[in-house]
């Protein structure tokens, strides 16, 4: 079924996209571009509740080396225009994240450190139409906008994160203009394939030593339909509507899968290059095919606040609240999160960072509070 | 049927795009209206509303032609071959366009039709106010723009008189049909019909070079009615300081224009900060050796333009007077009868400032001069946004105010952060200026040899800003400076890229 959604929708995309053209440098210059990222993190936490309230450890702390290969097709450079549509470029992402689990303060031994790759190829193609572009492999939902000021090195959340469980899946993505005014993105993926990463290397036995083990996830007929109908990203303010429908991965359950459908709104205040201020509100049910019983109304909203400083500086603040209401039961609990981020770029390649987490409101067993002292080295092109 | 809504509604949103003919006009005055009502009358009066002109062809022993030529070119039988123009006035009711048919016919009857072209949108157009406007119309009047028509959005046709396989094989391949306006003397207008011909284009996409795929099938020149083109004048410039300004010979008004000041605090908004820069290169000082850098440099230094002098460096160009081709005054390259540069003066040439300009909604904006504790003039090339310079590709910018380019699209690209040059706001419009160093006073760049300026990142990075100042006749570059931008700055522009251009 979905593999003719997907034919039927590249089938009916093809004709239907165009481009323009520029002049390029005589000598063809560099097409081929690497770009290496070490994240590493060191993490504290304050518990309320507990009486040995101050930790200082890595749980939850993805240590991240990402290698981003990019190349740009040169056949589309020296023509110059495109005829119909093109293969623009390609990139492939390697991530390899380890969620080290050191607590400093209490434990004496390194009980688990899984180490996860993951692989993201994405295949860029570009139309004769302006502002028409089409995306096939892993990248970022259409799930609304959700401009950063410093994208590449912000890991502050999403609401399609946060109400997805995901922000990143497989499948057929487009942006194109309605008319003059108003933009339609949209994307047709796998609904949480990459929930898993490809690669998984732990010592979960200590008496085996270090475990590789492939995760060739299995299909289990998940998929994932985001829209978003707005202002496009070149305007000041940008006001959009979107949604997300789909039979995606459960997020509680990996094994499992989850019927969902999200409406929500957004607005993006953009005050000159410097500040950034969103808005978003989603609306809409999730229903673990699983536990019918578990099905609930969920309304969230994130307030996200963006702000550099001459470009060497940048801080960056989130606050999530997420209502779950049970459809059976009627139970209502509501969760907040609001994550800080302030940023020193000591070079274009280099970042310091400290990070906050507060969790906060009824939802979470563990009222506490996080910081995480991060360093970010770039190293090779970036856009 | 929700993915059918979805499907439907990417087929049917995917045809939007944007017209020239469905913009809003840059006519926006009563007196402009009336002026277009001139405009027809005069078309009126002519038979079947109809203006036709006979194009002057170079032919086939012209080695000079602008680009690679087709096999058809010059054909025996004149396929193809156009040799008359024809303006005809269309039946639009559009009180801010001049919207003809334009036809363009070969000795076969052959026909290449373009619908409702705007004769507006070739039409100079004056930015500035007050004395400036003498510099910028000796800039706009002799230096020529205009504007391109693409097969793949049908912006054109070709009617043939036979069934020849050949003959509509050859057809098929125009792809690209120029009109352009003042090709160094006012209403000297030029057509160019392109083909895409890719018999050997697997080799070239091999080699180092991004030669491309065009040929050209049929070139020629032709003189507009004076009337027509008065009337066009005036109508898109109201606001003339002097209404004479049209009637000046060429070198009467450039002593006029000369004696200018040029008021820099007029064409952009006021300076906000000095970008921190670290000069990495200048080419005549390092003695860089100079190559062609874009297609056009190119293609005139294959055709031996410089007249066979191509050992050159931008220290080697700077020290001996420099011989290249000239027009006459049909058009046509005169390889031996040069004009003689002496582009001494650039040799003290070698400082690169840049300062953000207070431009609303963000600080990319950028006024670069180029300067020397020595040197006799300044090159001030302002109002250009840092977020849309690219490292594939060059940003050119022509000596004058809003220059429209050589070639752009006759509909162009819908309006983000980068605008169509007819349609940027007035803040916004970018200028390049050749200036006395000491008093501000416009200097004639084409007696000094220089007409255009390239900008372009030296990599994806983004942080080394490439400047080329490009010769007489854009035949060779003469000078070269490489700098790189504060990591702060960089950054700032990396985060307008991020919040307006993804």
């Amino acid at each position: 079924m979905l593999s003719k959604i997907l034919q039927l929708a590249f089938l009916l995309l093809i004709p239907s996209f165009v481009q323009a053209q520029k002049s390029i440098h005589l000598k063809k210059q560099q097409s081929n571009f690497l770009f290496a990222c070490l994240n590493t993190q060191v993490r504290g936490e304050y518990l309320f509740q507990d009486e040995q309230n101050f930790y200082l450890d890595n749980t939850n702390v993805r240590n991240l080396f990402m290698l981003r290969y990019e190349h740009k097709n040169r056949k589309i450079l020296q023509l110059g225009y495109v005829k119909k549509f093109a293969l623009k470029g390609w990139s492939l992402l390697l991530n390899t994240e380890s969620d080290a689990n050191i607590r400093l303060a209490k434990a004496t031994s390194m009980e688990v450190m899984p180490l996860n790759l993951r692989v993201n190829l994405l295949f860029n193609f570009t139309t004769k139409w302006d502002r028409t572009s089409i995306a096939i492999g892993s990248k970022n939902l259409a799930y609304g906008h959700h401009p950063k000021i410093d994208a590449f090195f912000n890991f502050t959340p999403t609401l399609a994160k946060l109400d997805l469980g995901f922000n990143r899946d497989i499948g057929i993505f487009t942006r194109f203009p309605l008319n003059e005014k108003l933009d339609f993105d949209g994307s047709l993926t796998l609904g949480g394939f990459l929930g898993k990463p490809f690669v998984r290397a732990a010592n979960d036995d200590t008496n085996k030593g270090v475990n590789v083990k492939f995760n060739p996830t299995s299909y289990k007929n998940t998929f994932l339909i985001t829209t978003r109908v707005g202002s496009p990203s070149h305007n000041r303010q940008e006001l959009g509507v979107f949604s997300a429908i789909g039979n995606i991965v459960d997020q509680q359950n990996q094994n499992e899968t989850a019927i969902t459908a999200k409406f929500g709104g957004e607005y993006i205040y953009k005050f000159s290059d410097h500040l950034l201020f969103l808005q978003k509100l989603s609306i809409g049910m999730y229903h673990p095919n699983s536990q019918p019983n578990a099905a609930q109304f969920r309304t969230q909203f994130m307030t996200s606040i963006d702000y550099t400083f001459r470009g060497w500086m940048v801080v960056a603040l989130n606050n999530a609240l997420l209502h779950k209401k049970g459809k059976i039961d009627g139970t209502s609990t509501t969760y907040g999160l609001l994550t800080t981020t302030a940023g020193l770029i000591l070079n274009p390649n280099l970042q310091a960072r400290i990070n906050l987490r507060r969790n906060y409101l009824d939802g979470y067993a563990n009222d506490k509070f996080e910081f995480f002292f991060q360093v970010i080295l770039g190293l090779g092109q970036r856009p | 049927m929700r993915y059918l809504i979805l499907l439907c509604l990417i087929v049917c949103g995917s045809c939007y795009t944007n017209k020239w003919n469905e913009q809003k006009s840059t006519v926006k005055t009563n007196y402009q209206q009336k002026g277009v009502k001139n405009i027809k009358e005069l078309f009126y009066q002519q038979p079947q509303q109809s203006l036709k002109f006979p194009l002057l062809v170079p032919g086939k022993t012209y080695q000079y032609d602008i680009a690679e030529k087709s096999e058809l070119y010059d054909n025996e039988d004149k396929l193809l071959q156009f040799e008359t123009i024809t303006f005809q006035l269309t039946d639009s009711f559009d009180p801010n366009k001049v919207l003809v048919d334009v036809y363009l016919w070969d000795k076969n009857k052959n026909c290449l039709v373009i619908k409702s072209v705007d004769l507006l949108r070739i039409t100079p157009a004056l930015d500035t106010r007050g004395e400036m406007q003498y510099a910028e119309y000796l800039l706009e009047e002799f230096s020529r723009f205009g504007v391109k028509f693409r097969r793949e959005h049908n912006e054109f046709s070709v009617i043939l008189r036979s069934d020849d396989p050949t003959l509509k094989a050859y057809a098929d391949k125009i792809y690209r049909v120029d009109l352009t306006n003042n090709c160094l003397d006012p209403t000297k207008w030029e057509i160019q019909v392109v083909t895409e011909e890719y018999e050997d284009f697997s080799a070239r996409l091999k080699g180092d070079m991004n030669y491309n795929q065009n040929r050209l099938l049929s070139h020629g020149w032709f003189y507009v009615d004076k009337e027509l083109y008065s009337r066009l004048l005036t109508t898109k410039n109201p606001h003339l300081h002097d209404e004479h300004v049209f009637n000046y010979p060429y070198d009467s008004l450039s002593n006029i224009a000369e004696k200018t000041i040029i008021d820099f605090e007029q064409l952009r908004q006021p300076r906000q900060y000095k970008i921190m820069g670290v000069p990495l290169a200048i080419g005549h000082k390092k003695e860089m050796p100079l190559r062609p850098i874009d297609i056009e440099t190119g293609n005139k230094w294959r055709m031996g333009l410089l007249g066979g002098d191509t050992l050159l460096t931008y220290k080697s160009v700077l020290e001996k007077p420099m011989k290249l081709a000239q027009f006459h005054q049909e058009g046509f390259y005169d390889i031996d009868n040069p004009k003689v540069f002496n582009y001494e003066y650039l040799k003290h040439v070698d400082k690169m400032q840049m300062y953000s300009l207070d431009v609303k909604g963000t600080d990319c904006y950028v006024e670069i001069e180029l300067t020397g504790k020595h040197a006799p003039y300044k090159f001030v090339i302002g109002n250009i946004d840092f977020a849309l310079l690219e490292e594939q590709k060059m940003y050119g910018i022509n000596v004058g105010v809003n220059v429209y380019p050589k070639s752009q699209r006759y509909n162009p690209q819908q309006n983000t952060i980068a605008f169509a040059p007819d349609l940027v706001p007035e803040d916004r419009k970018p200028y390049f200026l050749m200036v006395d160093a000491k008093t501000n006073a416009w200097v004639n760049n084409q007696y000094k040899g220089v007409e255009k300026a390239f900008l372009s990142y030296s990599g994806l990075n983004k942080n080394t800003l490439e400047i080329y100042l490009l010769s007489y006749e854009r035949e060779l570059p003469l000078w070269y400076g490489k700098v790189r931008l504060s990591g702060g700055f960089r950054e700032l522009v990396r985060a307008r890229k991020n919040l307006y251009a993804k």
